[in-house]
């Protein structure tokens, strides 16, 4: 019966469809080809073959300025100087605000707590204060050096309306940093969890000009930066693989983090080592709080025990029950004023319920991993400070005793905080890094084993001088010995060693040299900066083995020669110049336009032989064949707050070029391969974009919204035929929006969407036939998109009633995770069609949603 | 190594993926024109009749096999092949033609004005003592009790020769006289210094193979064919595997990227002459 009008109908619904389920995105699309972007951007690259002779005029009108205003501050001055506290925890607070009043200046606390401030002699009014507490306002007679530590209660329930400070500070604006990014746990926390497991990671990936490594993953990518491009830090040890779970979860236990701060530009001059990005993840100390019960105090008779009684100390504890891990945390003070400690561990147990299945195959199968986190702070005056902590982690894959995985790392960092004077703050660290990762199988009569191993042994030492309310100059050394060992393979028949069944691969080994120095330098109002420098020195030492190959066929090197690295000799050195600069103008009190600079330069990188960053990929050092990678980034910003700071908005717009960036050959033979230089190649990369932000920190509604839009392009001449080809990782647009309603003041609700374009993959155009089978005949590399990754989750958290008597609460979390259930895939795969001869057909994985989860969390 | 650590992949894929898998349509583009595809490897075993095939490559998501090429000129070190009427597009060998070792052969197809090429050495095979099967360890992991007839076997291969004759040797297997299969995802692929593995008490080299076909069961005839092929056949097959079974595994594989060829003017495929020699057994489980 398909009249005229029928098909009309017809036509008319599928159009509909069609309208309203890709309009969105389809005019976002066009508007986003139009905008003047790719103009700017032309201008910006330009800029960029000039900025090192505008940077050497800089500086020299910088030492100019520095001089004047020196002499000009040659007045009676006195320091103000302390540490800004929890006064919950009694623990030091990062990046709290201490602002003058009358100099409408301030600074922050550094990673210690640490602040000081140099002014003329004077009274002042001092205004401290930390987002979610109270700030506290201290009028201060500044005749002599005053130390001051302040305390800062949590601002209660946060329903009720928030003070509104007159004029306060506030970083996203008068900070000469951009770029950056500071989070507590308190913000990470709000954001609606991946199987109920509050991650750093992927809350870091909700941010503009942080790219996800795909569905449920914990990878990143930062402008346009590889994955190992990020130095990830967890107390100053680097962790060289971040993730659980083939990265769907985080080694960071929530519960041990107590700040994240990521520097995606503009990066300091203290950090070094990696081109794209830094992650500086901060462990809690440990609750010195010390409870003392007056009470009971008086029925103790015997003065002694009396004495005994009141340095009693109490141990808090907290912890949670999810569906697929439980954590527990103890703290407390263990001397009071003196020290403190915190010990956290996490463990999964999806595992224990493989011992349940009636599937004989499946019990005994392991698939699990734990962390612990360790902390030891001791004061030992004023002046000196101690810090250890640790953290070891494991995860356990296998089928029985056949067949086993695991991988993990280790960290142990020693610090002491030492103030030379109120003015001199200083920090020495002694860290170790370890990662491991072993597969082994027993496949009767054989077993096979393969371990390989880094080991990272850094010293450093980290000075920072706040000369005057104008001026803070930082410098520091630090030194690495890394021993990356790609490992030992070990093949037994019975027990016994076959011929030829121990292969070792050579240990790449190294010693890399940082040694820095920087100002940060208001020059009035309106102008700040800080420009700083780092020299980096690399040597490769041995032993291990050099290969020099006839590159005569650029698709294929062949050893040419082979030479062994002596033990203990340096034999290889590189080295480069870094210098590093970041301006601020303010426009007004609540605007300002930020520029910043910096080159970066890698010496050790990682091989990542599949799509997503892997446990056994390897990491591997610069040499004659592979030189150290080089970053230069410029950054322009514009930051604007709202209604009393109430809202943060930014734009910024970046350009990046990388010289010497690597990338596998085609078909490239990987792992455990001695010759794995052979199978890289290096050329240049570049990548720029524009990143919206949008921000509110309090009130009842809190979240952001984030944008961007970017290119990452490489270009390797003996790669795709030596045309620019688009990163893996590379997306042209990303859009992220997180928000969380405190319904009523104990329910709380949170949701979070995502948008962004789909990965670039190489897609067949075709196929052929060899011996019967189907292969693949693919376009040229990463040509091609992966469907777009869209994603709504939710999350809804009651907390307990507020009683101040009860010693144990506990609160729920519930979160769905891809609500409408969009099949995002994780990977597609090009294969022969099973049930059809001679066709081919493309499969994805995803994963299934919604998925839904829910967490106790428990609090004594 | 690289068959192991794949299965290990493989395996850990399965433990830490619990994803699904769907059939999807991408945008995938049509190929503008078809390129040729030439396969052949040819070996000295005069029981095979020795042959090259022709044919063209096809769209990604075209139905049904590819298309033969017909009325192409080949020819090996000046030897014609002639085109067979049955099997079009297949180019088999005249009687005369004879594979001596050590010397280099030359194919070259004409076909529409174009001409491809390709040289490859024939080398010596592998001397073969005997063959002992025992059951695949792995599947236990699935099924930890196979029934009868369902056991999957692993083959140990044992050869005295003193010397290796080839860089690599591609192994067939046959079960009363006809191949299992001629998927090279289910042939192996065995590097000469891997080979020489020895254990305690016994000098001689000895190599394993798992096979996943449930044919070999005890009792019945088995055959290996060994053929001594080259270092860049051999990177050929382990690529055309790892596109066609792994390709797009997140964690298994290099990124998608065309296999190599041996064949100028950008042919697919490959050309490979090597000795072949076989060894048959009644297969008996240890």
């Amino acid at each position: 019966m398909g009249g005229p009008q029928s098909r009309r109908t017809a036509f008319k619904s599928h159009f509909m469809h069609i309208y309203t389920e890709y309009l969105p995105f389809n005019i976002f699309n066009t508007f986003l080809n139009y905008t003047p972007c790719t103009i700017g951007f032309r201008f910006v690259s330009f800029a960029a073959e000039f900025y090192p002779q505008i940077m050497k005029k800089l500086l020299v009108w910088l030492l100019y300025t520095f001089l004047a205003t020196q002499a000009l501050l040659a007045q009676e001055k006195y320091t103000l100087s302390g540490y800004v506290k929890d006064g919950d925890t009694g623990e030091e607070l990062i990046g709290a605000t201490i602002f003058v009043n009358e100099t409408k200046g301030g600074t922050i606390t550094n990673v210690y707590g640490f602040y000081s401030i140099t002014l003329p002699k004077g009274t002042y009014t001092v205004t401290y204060s930390f987002l979610g507490k109270e700030s506290f306002t201290k009028t201060i007679n500044l005749t002599q050096a005053v130390k001051l530590d302040a305390e800062l209660k949590e601002s209660g329930v946060e329903l009720k309306v928030v003070e509104i400070e007159a004029e306060r500070t506030d970083a996203n604006v008068s900070s000469t940093e951009m770029s950056v990014v500071q989070m507590d746990m308190k913000q990470v926390k709000a954001i609606p969890q991946f199987l109920g497991e509050v991650d750093v990671l992927k809350t870091i990936q909700l941010l503009p000009g942080v790219q996800s490594g795909g569905e449920g993953s914990t990878g990143f990518f930062v402008r346009g930066g590889g994955a190992d491009q990020n130095l990830i830090m967890l107390d100053e040890a680097v962790v060289y693989n971040a993730s659980h779970l083939f990265n769907f979860f985080s080694v960071f236990n929530p519960d041990a983090v107590k700040d994240l701060k990521l520097y995606k530009g503009g990066i300091p001059a203290r950090y070094g080592g990696r081109l794209s990005s830094v992650l500086d993840i901060r462990m809690n100390d440990g609750n010195k709080r010390f409870k003392q019960n007056p009470e009971k105090l008086d029925t103790i008779q015997n003065p002694l025990k009396r004495a005994a009684a009141k340095t009693y100390n109490r141990v808090y504890g907290n912890g949670g029950i999810g569906l697929i891990s439980s954590r527990l945390t103890l703290q407390g003070p263990i001397a009071k004023d003196k020290s403190s400690f915190l010990i956290t561990g996490r463990r999964t147990y999806a595992d224990l319920f493989l011992n349940f299945s009636p599937d004989t195959a499946i019990r005994g199968n392991k698939l699990y991993f734990y962390d612990l986190n360790a902390k030891l702070n001791y004061t030992i005056n004023d002046n000196n400070r101690l810090f250890l902590s640790g953290y070891f982690g494991r995860d356990v894959t296998g089928f029985g005793d056949l067949f086993g995985f695991d991988w993990g790392n280790a960290t142990g960092t020693l610090r002491w905080n030492h103030l030379f004077s109120d003015k001199l703050f200083s920090n020495f660290s002694l860290i170790y890094t370890n990662y491991v990762f072993n597969i082994r199988g027993d496949v009767n009569p054989f077993t096979f084993d393969w371990n390989s191993m880094i080991n990272d042994y850094n010293v450093k030492a980290d000075f920072s001088y706040y000369a005057n309310s104008k001026n803070t100059i930082r410098w520091g050394v630090n030194a690495v010995y890394h021993n990356l060992d790609p490992g030992t393979f070990l093949v037994t028949f019975d027990g016994d060693t076959i011929e030829n069944g121990f292969t070792r691969l050579s240990p790449n080994n190294g010693f890399e040299y940082g040694i820095y120095a920087s100002n940060e330098q208001e020059i009035n109002d309106k102008i700040s900066l800080t420009y700083g420098i780092r020299a980096s020195l690399f040597q490769r030492v041995g032993p291990g083995k050099k290969y020099f190959y006839d590159k005569t066929n650029p698709q294929k090197w062949v050893v040419s020669e082979t030479v062994d690295r002596e033990s203990g000799k340096v034999d290889e050195t590189f080295w480069g110049i870094e210098p590093r600069f970041t301006f601020r103008y303010g426009l007004n009190s609540s605007s300002s336009i930020k520029s910043s600079y910096n080159r970066m330069i890698q010496y050790i990188q990682q091989s990542q032989s599949s799509q997503s960053v892997a446990p056994y990929d390897v990491w591997y050092m610069a040499s004659h064949n592979i030189p150290p990678q080089i970053a230069d980034q410029i950054a322009l910003g514009y930051f604007k707050n709202f209604k009393n700071n109430t809202y943060e908005t930014s734009v910024e717009a970046y350009y990046k070029r990388i010289t010497n960036l690597t990338d596998l050959i085609d078909n490239a033979d990987v792992l455990g391969n001695e010759l794995l230089e052979s199978q890289l190649r290096v050329g240049n990369g570049n990548a720029w974009g524009i990143e919206f932000m949008a921000k509110k920190q309090t009130g009842l509604l809190t979240g952001w919204v984030s944008y961007t839009y970017a290119h990452t392009q490489r270009t390797i001449p003996e790669i795709n035929n030596g045309e620019p080809y688009y990163a893996p990782f590379d997306r042209r647009h990303d859009a992220s929006v997180t928000g969380a309603y405190q319904l009523t003041d104990r329910i709380a609700f949170s949701a979070n969407f995502v948008y962004s374009t789909g990965r670039a993959l190489t897609f067949p155009i075709g196929k052929f036939e060899y011996q019967g089978t189907v292969a693949p005949i693919f376009d040229s590399r990463n040509a091609s998109r992966l469907p777009e990754y869209h994603r709504l989750d939710l999350g809804l958290t009651i907390d307990p009633r507020p009683n101040a008597n009860k010693k144990f609460t506990s609160s729920w979390s519930f979160s769905v995770y891809n609500v409408y259930a969009r099949k995002n895939p994780i990977s597609v795969s090009f294969k022969e069609d099973p049930n059809n001869a001679g066709g081919a057909i493309t499969t994805m994985f995803y994963l299934p949603g919604p998925i839904p989860s829910v967490t106790w969390n428990f609090k004594f | 190594m690289k068959k192991l650590l794949n299965t290990i992949f493989i395996a850990s894929l399965i433990l830490g993926l619990s994803s699904c898998e769907d059939d999807i349509v991408l945008d995938i583009a049509e190929q503008t024109s078809a390129v040729v595809v030439i396969e052949g490897t040819l070996t000295n075993d005069t029981t095979q009749q020795q042959f090259i095939r022709v044919s063209n490559s096809a769209s990604y998501y075209s139905a049904g096999n590819v298309e033969p090429a017909s009325g192409a000129i080949v020819k090996v070190n000046g030897l014609q092949f002639q085109e067979s009427t049955e099997q079009p597009g297949y180019y088999f060998a005249p009687s005369t033609f004879e594979l001596i070792e050590g010397t280099d052969y030359t194919l070259t197809v004409e076909l529409n004005g174009e001409t491809y090429s390709a040289t490859s050495t024939m080398n010596p095979s592998l001397d073969i003592d005997f063959i002992v099967p025992f059951p695949n360890p792995i599947q236990f992991i699935f099924n930890p009790e196979p029934e009868l007839g369902d056991t999957l076997y692993t083959v140990g291969v044992y050869s005295s020769q003193s010397e290796h004759s080839a860089p690599w040797y591609l192994m067939n297997l046959y079960l009363n006289d006809s191949l299992i299969s001629d998927n090279p995802r289910d042939k192996f692929l065995i590097e000469s210094f891997n080979f020489p593995y020895q254990f305690t008490g016994s000098n001689q080299p000895f190599y394993t193979m798992n096979f996943d076909s449930r044919e070999v069961q005890p009792g019945r005839n088995v055959t290996l064919e060994v053929i001594a092929v080259s270092d860049e056949f051999a990177k050929f097959y382990d690529a055309f595997v790892n596109q066609t079974d792994l390709s797009g595994n997140p964690f298994a594989s290099t990124p998608p990227a065309n296999v190599p060829s041996n064949l100028s003017n950008g042919a697919y495929g490959f050309f490979q002459v090597g000795a072949s020699k076989k060894y048959t057994e009644v297969f008996q489980p240890l």
